[in-house]
């Protein structure tokens, strides 16, 4: 079975990383032979759609389940569609992450469990009240 | 001539600025006011305007056809905001990422995506106390405030109404689309702000957008003016930005505005500074044309 597996770092023994859409590296391991393929994830980039891009770049790859720190409602949507299984996984490597969900350790998640632009960094605002909302006086414009 | 006024960070007195300079401009010939805060537009609350037209703003978003799709991918690949995600058996659209730009549409090899329109939020004109009204409103839950206040934009223009006299654009506060969108046709961004430094950091970003990208004309009013520290006014200097008004940070003032009254109205003494306010902004887009 093909696993994408959201990471820290491009090693199989780098730390999951604990959020999907903008996570640095996705791993896609077989979870037979224990060999994983690294990508950088260019989505980490993105102003927006992050979750959508990840999630429908892993069903692309050929992904039957899914390891992260967390998720996100977008990317949930797309790799539900895709028929794809996703499983949480805390403090553990992405090898740790593999071999615990062949031993059926790990818990699948039902839907997301976090927010939208839950793992998107400072700066990358949406619109454009951000700046300055709720201003000194409690007036909003 | 239109005057949009912006400031970058919120709660430092478009509104207050805007409503007051429309109602003292309309002493010497006709004037437009249009809220393009459209996310929470109030001029209305101070203007009380007769609303006689609604116009609904309508956003494209794609339709895919199950049937005709072959799940190649381009639609996602061409898609500049994640907006579709093309999967091995369905393709997916998330229309709050959408920005209706069509690039699926004209991309698609299969010919399978369609385009649907659905309203955003829409556009309301009307008058008040001898002025022409309009405003945007966007429906709560949608995301892209920019085609509703483009659509503002449009309207004014299609009317004349910035040929026939003043237009006064009451803008969203921040630096990003819709401010960009609210400043397009703008013959002078009057930025108000206020002297803290929270004031000066947005009111850079304004300046950044309005003058250095758009090439825009601009002033500044400084609003709650004795408070804080004097940086606005050194920046100010420094750049070369005339600041047309300096209005005090007053109880009198806060409580006329809570109470839903424009400033010159409550106020009369403030109408001079508003006066010459106007006059300052006519120089310098005079200025500027010449």
């Amino acid at each position: 079975m093909k696993v994408i597996v959201s990471s820290t770092g491009n090693t199989m023994d780098s730390p999951v990383s604990p959020i999907f859409g903008r996570c640095p590296w996705f791993a896609l391991v077989d979870s037979e032979t224990m060999e994983g393929e690294f990508v950088e994830n260019e989505a980490t980039k993105a102003m927006g759609g992050a979750g959508v891009q990840s999630a429908q770049n892993a069903a692309r790859a050929g992904a039957e389940a899914a390891i992260s720190g967390n998720l996100g409602p977008n990317a949930s949507q797309v790799l539900t569609s895709a028929g794809i299984t996703v499983y949480t996984a805390g403090d553990m490597t992405v090898r740790e992450a593999v071999e615990a969900l062949k031993a059926e350790k790990l818990e699948a998640l039902a839907g997301p469990n976090v927010s939208r632009d839950h793992g998107k960094p400072a700066g990358f605002t949406r619109g454009g009240r951000g700046q300055g909302m709720g201003g000194g006086m409690g007036r909003r414009s | 001539m239109r005057i949009v006024v912006a400031s970058g960070k919120g709660g430092t007195g478009k509104t207050l600025v805007a409503t007051s300079l429309a109602l003292v401009a309309r002493e010497s010939g006709p004037v437009a006011l249009v809220d393009a805060d459209v996310e929470a537009p109030n001029d209305a609350l101070f203007m009380n305007p007769t609303i006689a037209a609604r116009e609904p703003i309508m956003q494209p978003q794609p339709v895919v056809d199950a049937e005709l799709c072959t799940h190649c991918g381009r639609c996602a690949e061409v898609c500049q905001y994640n907006a579709i995600a093309s999967l091995p058996e369905s393709t997916l659209v998330f229309t709050d990422l959408c920005h209706g730009c069509g690039s699926c549409m004209l991309n698609c090899p299969a010919g399978a995506i369609t385009e649907e329109y659905r309203p955003i939020g829409y556009i309301e004109t009307g008058e008040t106390q001898g002025m022409r009204f309009a405003q945007g409103i966007l429906e709560v839950g949608e995301a892209m405030a920019t085609p509703v206040i483009r659509a503002l934009g449009k309207m004014a223009s299609n009317e004349g109404w910035d040929d026939a006299g003043l237009t006064v654009v009451d803008a969203p506060p921040g630096s990003a689309c819709p401010v960009i969108e609210a400043l397009s046709d703008a013959d002078l961004a009057l930025l108000v702000t206020e002297p803290t430094p929270f004031g000066l950091h947005d009111l850079k970003l304004a300046v950044q957008v309005a003058r250095d990208v758009l090439g825009r004309t601009v002033a500044i009013v400084i609003n709650k003016h004795g408070t804080g520290d004097p940086a606005v006014e050194t920046y100010c200097q420094q750049e070369d930005l005339p600041v047309l008004l300096r209005i005090p940070l007053e109880r009198r003032i806060a409580e006329a505005y809570s109470s839903g009254q424009p400033l010159v109205q409550a106020l009369p003494e403030f109408e001079p500074g508003f006066g010459a306010l106007l006059e300052g902004a006519q120089a310098l887009v005079a200025g500027r044309a010449s």
